[in-house]
């Protein structure tokens, strides 16, 4: 058997954040083995996203029997649909448990890309008011970084992957390097009018600032409208690891993609306290492979990462790899989600609303910024948007379940065709404190398809969540009512959404200064284990109410910037 | 760029085309959870009102040929229903859109309740076309056809619940089918290929 080459790096996970590691350590200069546990995505053939309605046989509606034997859990994903479901995991090889009174939705991804071809795309700084917030509050620990530490790698990474946004100055929402805004709607720009007017910079709304580009930029295409980005993006326009990433770690010629690669365990060498390689079974053949690499960088999402290290534990590490802390697994996140208010915007009748933009509106947080809250720490922000509703709007399909101009025959056609009225909406997307309670286990009962033990996931709402959830939906409502909007109804149930619902899991590696209370250092680096670096989203020691897939590529970006330096003065 | 130019052919799609700029667009803005009707409690709340009023399901035969559902006289009401909902006009209506077929299909992976439950809206709306016009609805005339949904249709109906139900919910598959068929995407909205998104470029609204 031929002598097994090592690799400088071994990378596991193709989202996001493996993306991101890849193509800083390739150029950087180093060899690179990426290992992804799904299958090779070609966007020619594997994209939907200019498919009609037509041309799939539910029309858009999923086979439901098929979705409820296959995936029960996905399919409660806005993005999961019959044009592109396969790009999520089938719940029946992937399965995960929880206890009976604690469901947790974990929607997931594997294949090359990951999540990142179905993500939200929504891209929004942190400010000191998130990153100071534990130590200021006494919560669970410190961050070990401030705002100033992650500036300069926001601005990295931001400028090679291009957001659209529009600079506001707003302290708690720090402006990036934004290509051209999107365009906003008549009902958005009359909002943001009226908001200006009574909160005085206090609220402000502004164009959702996303990963897609409004102009070229780095060889990819302009966004051109067609509206469904979860089901992919032939011309590139969205961020995504296929479009993006991907592409410049390969240009260097010191990248190796394996697809089909799911990781058993990482292999520990006890003698030199450092990672030798990673196991792997090969998700095909089901063959039983080794890697060998010096250094490992562990981008397989939240829970898949400290999966990995649960799994990995050994005499040294008997609790899982790198957690002599105790704290590995522990202080699940996600965001609260699901709750807001909409209405009709009257006096817009003469203006039609042509198009879909893929992109809504954001209102930064604004609770607990200048005065403190009387019944909770943390804050929301606002997503939603502003449209005409009815067929010819441009906006959405007919609703199965929504309600239909009157009658039947010719005039019913006819009406059909007219625009209806002008609706706004806002839903809040709320901060999770850290819960040692929240957390991720191994089953050691259940297996996945490849016999790898399966997650335990134990994570509910807490005091401060649920005093937060109570009045976003009614804040909504006050601030659409103060704006003008008419017939406003608020939406959401009495009780959150279960926690993944979200999609912003995060936490359950977190990083610190204290090596007793923390499993990452400041550079994602594991305080046990010195060739080991973590930088999705279970570094996070607190959520901000933020989508924070950007976090997770900026700090991925400094993490690798930081192992090659070491690598190269031989201290890893 | 040529390898994306390439693969838009590949796809049968023409890239001009599908920047062109018109003045129709359809779809769905994809943030927003598009069909909201179809929770598992409004469903289940349907079903138990039609079961406290009928409790056998009308026995259905064989499914008419290329159909999995409809046996060829149910496909026959549907067809005429859904033609009466959405007719011909200037543009085809809903049998030239075929939508009886589309919900065949959509019948076909629904959970079983949903499709007693519209089964039986079926046969109720026979034998209240029996007791009106002595003829199962099929063989009614179409200005009986169109009077009877004209009953079950209007808002202060007083018609039995199960046949109200049944005309919301075929009228809301008329609906999706039609507009989301070749058809009524493109003869009836004229969908022909994405347009910018310009938003607002109105003075007025100018913040």
């Amino acid at each position: 058997m031929a002598k097994t080459k090592t690799y400088d790096a071994i990378v596991i996970g193709s989202g996001i954040t493996g993306g991101w590691a890849a193509k800083e350590l390739t150029e950087k200069g180093l060899d690179v083995l990426l290992l992804e546990a799904g299958r090779n995505i070609d966007p020619g053939v594997d994209y939907s996203e200019h498919k009609l309605p037509y041309d799939v046989k539910f029309r858009g509606l999923t086979d439901r029997k098929f979705m409820d034997e296959n995936y029960p859990v996905q399919k409660q994903c806005y993005a999961c649909r019959e044009y592109n479901h396969f790009l999520f995991v089938n719940d029946k090889e992937n399965p995960y448990t929880t206890p009976p009174d604690k469901p947790y939705l974990f929607l997931r991804g594997r294949q090359v890309g990951g999540r990142s071809i179905m993500w939200g795309r929504q891209v929004y700084r942190w400010s000191n008011l998130d990153f100071k917030a534990n130590e200021r509050e006494g919560i669970a620990i410190p961050w070990p970084i401030s705002y100033e530490d992650i500036e300069p790698w926001y601005d990295y990474v931001e400028s090679f992957i291009g957001i659209s946004g529009m600079k506001e100055n707003i302290p708690q929402l720090p402006d990036g390097k934004f290509l051209p805004p999107m365009a906003l709607s008549c009902g958005e720009r009359l909002m943001r009018r009226v908001l200006m007017e009574k909160w005085k910079g206090e609220r402000i709304l502004t164009i959702g600032r996303c990963a897609i580009i409004t102009r070229e930029h780095n060889g990819r295409a302009p966004c051109h409208y067609c509206g469904p980005c979860e089901q992919g993006c032939i011309t590139r326009s969205y961020f995504s690891t296929l479009s993006s990433t991907l592409p410049a770690a390969q240009a260097t010629g010191r990248l190796t993609l394996r697809p089909h690669s799911v990781v058993r365990h990482l292999i520990y060498d006890k003698d030199s306290n450092k990672l030798s390689g990673a196991h792997v079974v090969d998700g095909v053949s089901q063959q039983e492979i080794e890697f060998k690499a010096k250094t490992v960088f562990l981008c397989a999402s939240t829970l898949e990462s400290t999966r990995i290290l649960l799994n990995s534990h050994n005499s040294r590490y008997p609790n899982g790899l790198a957690n002599s802390s105790g704290v590995l697994g522990h202080y699940l996140m996600d965001h609260l989600y699901g709750s807001g208010a909409s209405g009709e915007y009257p006096g817009l009748e003469e203006y039609d609303d042509i198009g879909r933009r893929p992109n809504g509106i954001y209102i930064a947080r604004f609770q607990n910024v200048r005065t403190k809250h009387p019944k909770y720490l943390r804050g929301y922000g606002f997503q939603g948007g502003s449209h005409r509703a009815g067929i010819l709007g441009g906006f959405q399909l007919p609703s199965l379940g929504g309600s239909l101009q009157p009658g039947f025959g010719a005039s019913f056609k006819e009406a059909m065709k007219k625009s209806g009225s002008w609706q706004m909406s806002l839903s809040g997307f709320g901060e999770c404190l850290p819960h040692y309670e929240n957390k991720v286990e191994i089953n050691k009962n259940v297996v996945d398809k490849w016999g790898i033990p399966a997650m335990h996931i134990t994570a509910d709402w807490y005091e401060n969540e649920l005093a937060m959830y109570d009045e976003i939906r009614n804040v909504a409502a006050e601030m659409l009512e103060s704006c003008g909007v008419k017939n406003v109804s608020t939406f959401g149930d009495r009780r959150p959404a279960p926690p993944g619902k979200g999609i912003h899991e995060m936490g359950t590696a977190r990083m610190g200064n204290d090596p007793k209370t923390s499993v990452l250092n400041k550079w994602n680096q594991s305080h046990d284990i010195k060739n080991l670096f973590v930088t999705d989203g279970s570094c996070m020691v607190s959520s901000a109410c933020q989508n924070p897939s950007i976090t997770y590529m900026a700090l991925t970006a400094r993490a690798a910037n930081y192992a090659v330096e070491q690598m190269k003065k031989g201290e890893i | 760029m040529p390898a994306m130019e390439s693969q838009l052919e590949k796809r049968g799609i023409d890239r001009r085309q599908a920047l062109k700029n018109i003045s129709i667009v359809f779809g769905a803005v994809s943030s927003m959870p598009v069909f909201s009707g179809f929770s598992g409690e409004s469903i289940f709340a349907q079903g138990q009102a039609v079961h406290n009023h009928l409790s056998t399901v009308p026995s259905n035969g064989s499914p008419a040929a290329g159909l999995t559902v409809f046996n060829p006289h149910q496909n026959e009401t549907v067809t005429s229903i859904c033609e009466l909902i959405i007719p011909q006009t200037a543009t085809p209506g809903a049998k030239a859109a075929r939508v009886n077929e589309f919900i065949d299909v959509f019948l076909s992976s629904t959970i079983q309740q949903e499709k007693d439950q519209f089964l039986k809206g079926l046969d109720w709306i026979d034998r209240r076309s029996t007791e009106l016009f002595q003829k199962p609805f099929a063989q009614a005339s179409t200005a009986q056809q169109a009077d009877l949904l004209t009953r079950i249709s209007m808002e202060d109906s007083s018609e039995d619940s199960i046949g109200q139900i049944f005309f919301n919910r075929i009228k809301s598959l008329t609906v999706f089918g039609y507009y989301t068929s070749k058809v009524g995407l493109e003869e009836e909205l004229k969908f022909s290929g994405w347009v910018e998104y310009k938003g607002c470029t109105h003075p007025e609204h100018q913040a």
